[in-house]
């Protein structure tokens, strides 16, 4: 006897740092049925995500439909403007609201479960888990009542990292448990009541990628385990699948794409060399350890560069007539840094912050802006990084203030790439040219009759 | 939310009570992005490399002279608990600002530097301390950067401090070597000091507790006004101390009325029952009694009989002395009485605590002294320790505020006789 | 009694001793949250019936939902409300701008100081109550409870009388009026704690629509907003609460966060 099959207004399911290129092998190898069955009925294609690629990031713009110099969030962690400690990034730092947010204040109901960021949650007119960022339960959950239910059904925040390094079987065990507990709490809510919008977001394509692409692409036994696992995981996209309407308009998508690691590159630790960034003697014991009073510029992952500018940083010490030349010098200076064992360069390009955050030609020319404003303005903007280093394949940009060399091979196999995100769509009208994932928000608000303001991405000319 | 502990920074201007202030500031992340911005704009327009005193100095004539002025309250938060600094400049010729700075405070910093060392100016701070009743008290020997980190100064200038305060009846609950320019042992335990083991001052304050409420202490009530409400009379004032509730026999002093609450007037709340410390409420009595601004309401039972004369120790803030037969108010509370006469047992320097004088005629700025004030009429007053607003007062000269004082006895007025 | 407690109701003290002490009292009321949360507590103070008036400048360029919100809460609250206008320096003036001939400082000092000095002779006022705080500003850190000005509304902040304890002084020279300051203890998060806790109304106009928010509001001309998704009392809240980047409080959260960054280790997001 068939189940009763809701009826949201459309249905997001993310899939987690899923390559566009991957998720076509895995349907062409028939190990995503259910993929498969969605691309036929819709449209999958290729998406760009964010600079900086990375998933905090690329979510946020997702949820907020705006670049990152417009909402804040810039990466995982983030320095604390009033000194030089590291931080890690929440909903404090979003100067927007999120899809869940503009569809309850239309007065619709909206469902979110796990989707970076939304931690600490935000009130909405509905349920709102936070994501993978969530210190317990009890923080996740908005309303604060629901952490009880998901206690009762053993539903788990996140993967445990630490253990996916040390065991590769026990990381799979960890990925299928927990993604299966996770679509059945989802199931759960899904039948609890009417939903405009419903969004659950999958974080274990992210980790498998992580953790195992590098031994999945070679071949052998591991690759094995990494498309069953992924076979796995598209099962539980059927149980949502299944539970709804067949032609409930959906959007299932990725953040970023993967490719394997080569090396690990520590950024933080070039700029020492560099003289870029000074350390002040003793342990080092965080990214941002640094002396102030004697450095220039400093990282954050990933690429993410920052002048210690004299008026922004509080320790300051680059005035501002000179930024512009210290952001011309670090660019050199990054530019010139080569694997030299593989005889390769390592950065491909260094953008500076007014060129992704208002790339020209979609969104328009930056705005001139003096530069006192585009420094010490908005404090969204204050925190934006001065230039971000996009790497050439394998590379993977990190900090590595403390590290001894400047190129580490870890467990990690497998880093991200901003050309290769998956939107695959239907019911909806799908973006005819190039995808962003910009364009979600205003095509979701737009299937559900609610003006989208000020957003970023969208179809040239549309509402 | 808990209570912000607020505290006074006291001593000599020079011994870098603004940097003090800057640093506690700066290494609780208090200061706002911008704040730090405009610190190091206006420093650079005056040519100094950013000096974290600058935050406090807003005048500017201040900045240009380097001296703190006025008193301000700045608000940190550390260890998730907030505090106050009420900065109280140390010039002689600012006391009496220091003294109304001092008066909010729950602890104090005492702050001397330690090549200058023990100077007149902190030991008159410190003993204005004694007479506000602060017993919370940090000791903190500043720029041991210039005295090169020594033990054998530090430990000179710590046993110099907790004589003195001994000698005024308090005790240091630390003493700390530090150096506010450069963060020593304020917020960061120092690694330049490894022989000393105690706290940071942070540490210090810490440990240091907001005042507590003793609910279960006997009702004061001052009545501040008298409000026609409608057609109710209502008393309002705030609980000084205990609590009143709904139909508590209550007598007021000094005129010795007496009546039950009828009613507690709180706008908004429907028929409290009971209003405890520290609110100010409305009160409405059960018959019509002749209550004034300056009365005070007991429990029943535990009134005190007003007091005709007052032994207290004063100390004199105006420029103009004291002069015999001078009238003055004598205000404590919400009560206002006229003084008949002062007389001046003991006059004290306030610095070296010499006793100047016996049976002296005049009391000079800055100098304190050992007195007994007769009033016109009677006053409800308390000893100090037995906590409260009726411990302290103040002397007025035409409605300048010309003295505090800190009551040590009163005694009962054998003029007054019971009023019914 | 928790914190808010406290401050209010050392506030009320403060208002009471201010009209104990002087019977010509009105309070200034900007329309803004802090005055409005000052006549808050007034009516409290006096138990729902102010006995003294209301008094708002109108330079003629306020916010219309101010002008709006004004009247209807003086309707609700039965306020005897003054509205002082400098008439002869708006007479020339072009409306929605800052006057003419001079700068910020000229227009202001003609439309609300004179406007205010215009309105004091008028209704023989001796002292004002005004919602101002001590951390708004640096030189109001300076300011005292009970503050006199001379003719010229002239502070001379050397020669402030000391405040003892609860003493307030208020008393002064003729010809000039005294300022009572009942807010000089509150914190900008203390106001909207308490606005959000006691349903205070306030004007819309602090809360975010298309992304921008007022965090001060006076003259229209004058006034320009900031970026904040903050469009609710709560959100307005959140955003204060961790924007004055003030050190994290509580181990509690340090623990969290360790807690994270441990986690964001493992990813390879450290």
């Amino acid at each position: 006897m068939g189940a009763v099959r809701q009826k949201p207004g459309v249905l997001v399911i993310g899939l987690d740092g899923l390559p566009f290129t991957l998720a076509r092998q895995l349907i062409a190898g028939g190990y995503a049925p259910a993929l498969a069955r969605l691309a036929a009925e819709g449209r999958l294609q290729q998406m760009d995500s964010v600079v900086p690629t990375v998933s905090a990031v690329a979510w946020t713009s997702f949820l907020t439909g705006v670049q990152p110099g417009k909402h804040g969030l810039y990466g995982f962690v983030f320095r604390n403007p009033a000194g030089y400690d590291i931080e890690v990034c929440s909903t404090r730092v979003i100067r927007r609201k999120l899809l869940p947010e503009l569809v309850s204040d239309a007065g619709r109901t909206a469902f979110s479960m796990n989707v970076p960021v939304t931690s600490p949650p935000r009130p909405v007119n509905g349920i709102m888990i936070g994501c993978f960022l969530s210190p317990d339960l009890e923080k996740a959950a908005w309303p604060a009542e629901e952490a009880a239910y998901l206690r009762s059904v053993g539903y788990r925040i996140d993967t445990d990292a630490a253990l996916a390094r040390r065991s590769t079987a026990g990381m799979l065990e960890d990925v299928r448990r927990t993604t299966e507990r996770r679509v059945t709490a989802a199931l759960h809510y899904l039948a609890a009541r009417p939903w405009d919008y419903f969004h659950v977001h999958i974080m274990e394509t992210d980790r498998l990628n992580h953790f195992l692409l590098g031994r999945a692409l070679a071949g052998g036994g591991f690759a094995a385990d990494f498309f069953d696992c992924c076979r796995y995981i598209d099962g539980q996209v059927a149980r949502l699948l299944d539970a709804v309407a067949e032609d409930t308009p959906l959007l299932v998508v990725s953040d970023h794409g993967f490719e394997p690691i080569r090396q690990e590159a520590q950024l933080g630790r070039w700029l020492v060399e560099r003289g870029w960034t000074v350390l002040g003697g003793g342990p080092v014991r965080s990214p941002l350890d640094f002396d102030p009073s004697r450095t220039r510029a400093y990282a954050l992952i990933p690429g993410r560069i920052y002048v210690n500018l004299r008026g922004r940083e509080p320790g300051g010490i680059v005035a501002p007539e000179e930024y512009e030349a210290v952001r011309e010098a670090v660019t050199r200076d990054l530019l010139d840094l080569r694997d030299a064992a593989a005889g390769a360069p390592v950065i491909r390009r260094v953008l500076r912050r007014e060129e992704f955050l208002w790339p020209a030609g979609r969104l328009g020319p930056c705005p001139d802006m003096p530069l006192r404003d585009r420094l010490f303005g908005d404090p969204v903007y204050a925190l934006a990084p001065d230039l971000v280093a996009e790497p050439c394949p394998g590379y993977d940009l990190k900090m590595g203030l403390a590290k001894q060399a400047l190129f580490e091979k870890t467990e990690l196999e497998g880093m991200h790439t901003r050309d290769d995100a998956m939107l695959l769509v239907r019911g909806m009208a799908a973006p005819a040219g190039r995808a962003s994932i910009l364009d979600c928000a205003p095509m979701i608000l737009g299937r559900l009759g609610i003006a989208a303001a000020d957003m970023d991405g969208g179809a040239e000319g549309a509402a | 939310m808990a209570s912000a502990l607020p505290f006074v920074i006291v001593g000599h201007v020079d011994h870098g009570k603004s940097t003090l202030i800057g640093r506690l500031l700066y290494d609780t992340k208090s200061l706002s992005k911008d704040k730090m911005a405009e610190v190091e704009a206006m420093s650079a327009d005056l040519g100094r490399d950013t000096e974290l005193a600058f935050v406090l100095d807003s005048l500017e004539e201040e900045r240009s002279q380097n001296i703190t002025i006025e008193t301000t309250q700045v608000f940190f938060k550390s260890g998730g608990r907030q505090y106050v600094i009420i900065d109280a400049p140390g010039h002689v010729e600012f006391i009496k600002n220091m003294i109304t700075g001092a008066s909010q405070a729950e602890a104090a910093v005492v702050i001397v530097a330690a090549e200058e060392g023990i100077e007149e100016q902190t030991r008159r701070h410190s003993y204005v301390l004694g007479l506000l009743d602060i017993r919370q008290i940090a000791v903190v020997i500043n720029k041991m950067d210039k005295a090169g980190y020594g033990e054998a100064r530090f430990r000179e200038l710590a046993a110099g401090m907790e004589e003195f305060l001994a000698s005024i009846g308090r005790k240091a609950d630390a003493v700390i070597p530090i150096s506010a320019r450069e963060g020593d042992n304020v917020a960061r335990p120092s690694d330049r000091m490894p022989w000393y083991a105690g706290p940071t001052l942070l540490e210090q304050l810490a440990r240091f507790r907001t005042a507590e409420r003793d609910r279960g202490a006997g009702l004061r009530f001052p009545v501040q006004d008298v409000y026609k409400v409608g057609e109710k009379r209502v008393l309002a004032g705030r609980v000084e101390r205990g609590t009143v509730h709904v139909g508590q026999d209550l007598v007021f002093m000094p005129g010795r009325g007496r009546a039950k609450v009828k009613s507690i007037e709180i706008f908004l709340q429907d028929a409290p029952q009971k209003a405890e410390e520290g609110r100010s409420v409305g009160l409405t009595l059960d018959k019509p009694l002749f209550v004034e601004r300056g009365h005070v309401a007991f429990a029943a039972g535990e009134e005190h009989a007003p007091a005709g004369e007052v032994r207290a120790r004063i100390f004199w803030m105006s420029r103009e002395p004291f002069r015999p037969g001078e009238p003055l108010m004598l205000r404590c509370a919400t009560q206002s009485a006229a003084v008949k006469a002062v007389r001046i047992d003991r006059r004290i320097h306030s610095a070296t605590l010499e006793v100047l004088q016996e049976n002296a005629r005049s009391l000079g700025e800055n100098e304190v002294g050992e007195v007994v004030i007769t009033t016109q009429s009677p006053v409800v007053v308390e000893p100090l320790g037995a906590g409260g607003e009726l411990g302290r007062f103040v002397l007025t000269r035409r409605d300048d505020v010309v003295a505090g004082g800190i009551v040590w006895w009163a005694t009962k007025d054998s003029n007054l006789g019971p009023a019914d | 009694m928790d914190r808010l407690d406290e401050l209010e109701s050392k506030s009320i003290y403060i208002i009471r001793e201010a009209y104990a002490q002087c019977r010509k009292l009105a309070l200034l009321w900007s329309i803004g949250k802090d005055s409005s949360t000052l006549l808050w507590l007034a009516r409290k103070a006096f138990l729902g019936q102010l006995p003294f008036p209301v008094l708002h400048i109108d330079t003629g360029r306020k916010f219309r939902a101010m002008i709006e919100f004004r009247d209807a809460r003086a309707r609700e609250f039965g306020l005897r409300l003054i509205v002082a206008r400098n008439d002869e320096a708006l007479a020339g003036a072009e409306p929605g701008k800052p006057l003419a001939g001079g700068g910020k400082l000229d227009c202001c000092t003609a439309l609300k100081t004179q406007a205010l000095q215009q309105a004091i002779a008028r209704h023989g006022l001796k002292a004002l109550l005004l919602g101002i705080r001590r951390d708004e500003h640096g030189i109001r850190a300076k300011e005292r409870y009970f503050s006199p000005r001379d003719e010229n509304f002239q502070w001379n902040y050397k020669n402030q009388p000391p405040e003892l304890w609860d003493q307030y002084r208020s008393r002064s020279e003729e010809g000039s009026h005294m300022r009572i300051h009942p807010l000089l203890h509150w914190s900008e998060l203390d106001i909207w704690r308490y606005v959000r806790r006691e349903n205070i109304p306030t004007v819309p106009l602090y809360f975010a629509r298309n992304g921008k928010r007022y965090r001060s509001i006076g003259c229209e001309c004058c006034c320009a907003p900031i970026d904040s998704a903050a469009d609710t009392l709560d959100a307005v809240i959140r955003e204060l609460e961790t924007t004055t980047t003030s050190e994290r409080a509580g181990r509690a959260q340090d623990k969290e966060n360790a807690y994270t960054m441990q986690k964001l280790r493992a990813l390879g997001y450290m």
